[in-house]
C-alpha cells in the first residue's frame, strides 16, 4: 500500500509538472512570474524525485540511513517552493495587489507557529532521526520550519486572493493555500500527535493533488484569455 | 447614443439570434465590439468594458486594481492617454494573469475609440 500511496505522489506532481511549464511559457522571460513558475515546476520536479526514491527504497528493501538522503531533495524542494511563492507574491505586488492584513492573521500566524514548533520539539519522532548521518537529521528537523515559511507566504496569497473578489487566478491561489496548509497540519499530526492510520496516509496523498489543482486552475486562466481572444477576435472555433 | 442604449441594441440583436450558431455568434461578438468601439465611449464605460473582460480571469478587484496602477502610470486616463493606458494594462495584466491575458486587454482595449 505505501508504495502505491508514493506512486500516487509521483503521478500528482507529474501531472503538475506540465501545467507549470506552460504557464511559465505564458510569461515574459525572466519575470517574477516566470521566476515563480520555474521554482514551482523545479519544486515539483524534485518532489517527483523524492517520491520516486521513496518507492525504489521500500522495493529495495534499503536501510534507514541510506533511505536518509531524501532529506536533501526535500529541503531543496521546500526552498524551491518558497522562492516561487515569494516570487508570485512579488508580482502581484507590482501589479499593485499588496495584501492587506487584518487582525486574525495573527490568528493564523499563531496557529502556524503552534503547528510547526512541536513539530521541531518532536523531531525524535520523525522518521529519519536514527539516521547514522547527523546532516540528515538536523535537515529532517528543519523540515517543520522550511514548511511553515512558505504556509505564512500562502497567508499572504491568501489575503491578495480574497480582496480579487472571484476569478479564478484566486481559485488558484486558495488551492495553493490548501496544499500547503494541508502538508504542515499532516507533519504535526503525524510527529507532534504521532497520529497514525491510513486517513493520515491518504491525506499525505490527497496533499500533492491539491498543487496540481492550483496549477490546473493557473493555467485555465490563460486557456480562457486564449478562448475569449479567439471568440471575439478571431473567429475561430476551437481555443488552442 | 449613450452606453444604456447601446448596450439594449445589442442585447436585441443577440436575443433575435438566440438560435445562430457558434460562427454567428463569434460574428456578433466581433461586430458589437466594433460597434461599441466605433461609436465612440467615455472613459468610464471603456474601463467598465475592460473590467468586465477582465473579471471572470482576474476577479472585479483585481482588474480594478491593475486599472488603477495602469491609470497612474500614465497619469491619468483620457482619450489623450487611452493607447498609453491600454498598453500598461496590458503589461500589467500580463505579468500576473499571463501574456494571453495581457494580449487580450491590450487587444481589446486598442480596438475602443475612447471619445
Amino acid at each position: 500500500m505505501y508504495v502505491w500511496q508514493e506512486i500516487l505522489k509521483v503521478a500528482a506532481y507529474a501531472v503538475a509538472l506540465p501545467y507549470c511549464w506552460r504557464i511559465r511559457g505564458d510569461s515574459t522571460p525572466h519575470s517574477p512570474m516566470w521566476r515563480a513558475w520555474t521554482l514551482m515546476g523545479l519544486s515539483a520536479l524534485l518532489s517527483m524525485v523524492r517520491h520516486s526514491y521513496e518507492v525504489v527504497a521500500e522495493l529495495g528493501n534499503w536501510a534507514l540511513t541510506t533511505r536518509s538522503w531524501r532529506q536533501v531533495v526535500i529541503v531543496a524542494s521546500l526552498l524551491a517552493l518558497t522562492g516561487g511563492l515569494l516570487e508570485l507574491g512579488r508580482a502581484f505586488r507590482d501589479a499593485g495587489m499588496v495584501p492587506r492584513w487584518r487582525r486574525v492573521d495573527w490568528v493564523w500566524l499563531l496557529l502556524i507557529a503552534c503547528l510547526a514548533i512541536p513539530v521541531v520539539i518532536h523531531r525524535e519522532r520523525m522518521g529519519d532521526s536514527a539516521s547514522d548521518i547527523a546532516a540528515m537529521r538536523y535537515l529532517q528537523s528543519l523540515s517543520s520550519v522550511l514548511l511553515a515559511v512558505p504556509v505564512i507566504v500562502a497567508l499572504g496569497l491568501h489575503r491578495i486572493s480574497r480582496s480579487m473578489t472571484g476569478g479564478r487566478w484566486a481559485v488558484a491561489l486558495r488551492w495553493m493555500v490548501a496544499f500547503l496548509l494541508v502538508r504542515l497540519v499532516n507533519l504535526y499530526l503525524g510527529t507532534a500527535l504521532a497520529m497514525t492510520g491510513d486517513w493520515m496516509h491518504w491525506s499525505n496523498v490527497a496533499a500533492p493533488w491539491l498543487f496540481t489543482m492550483a496549477a490546473m486552475e493557473r493555467w485555465s486562466v490563460t486557456r480562457a484569455a486564449i478562448r475569449m481572444r479567439q471568440q471575439i477576435f478571431l473567429g475561430a472555433n476551437k481555443p488552442a | 447614443m449613450n452606453w444604456e442604449m447601446a448596450l439594449q441594441q445589442e442585447g436585441a440583436r443577440w436575443r433575435a439570434a438566440s438560435s445562430a450558431g457558434a460562427q454567428d455568434v463569434e460574428r456578433l461578438l466581433r461586430g458589437t465590439m466594433a460597434r461599441l468601439g466605433g461609436s465612440g465611449l467615455q472613459a468610464e464605460e471603456a474601463l467598465a468594458l475592460l473590467g468586465h473582460l477582465l473579471e471572470p480571469l482576474c476577479g472585479r478587484s483585481g482588474a480594478a486594481s491593475a486599472m488603477a496602477t495602469a491609470a497612474r502610470q500614465c497619469g491619468g486616463v483620457s482619450r489623450r492617454t487611452w493607447p498609453r493606458f491600454v498598453t500598461s494594462l496590458s503589461e500589467l495584466i500580463g505579468s500576473f494573469c499571463g501574456l494571453a491575458a495581457g494580449q487580450l486587454v491590450g487587444q481589446a482595449g486598442h480596438s475602443l475609440e475612447v471619445a
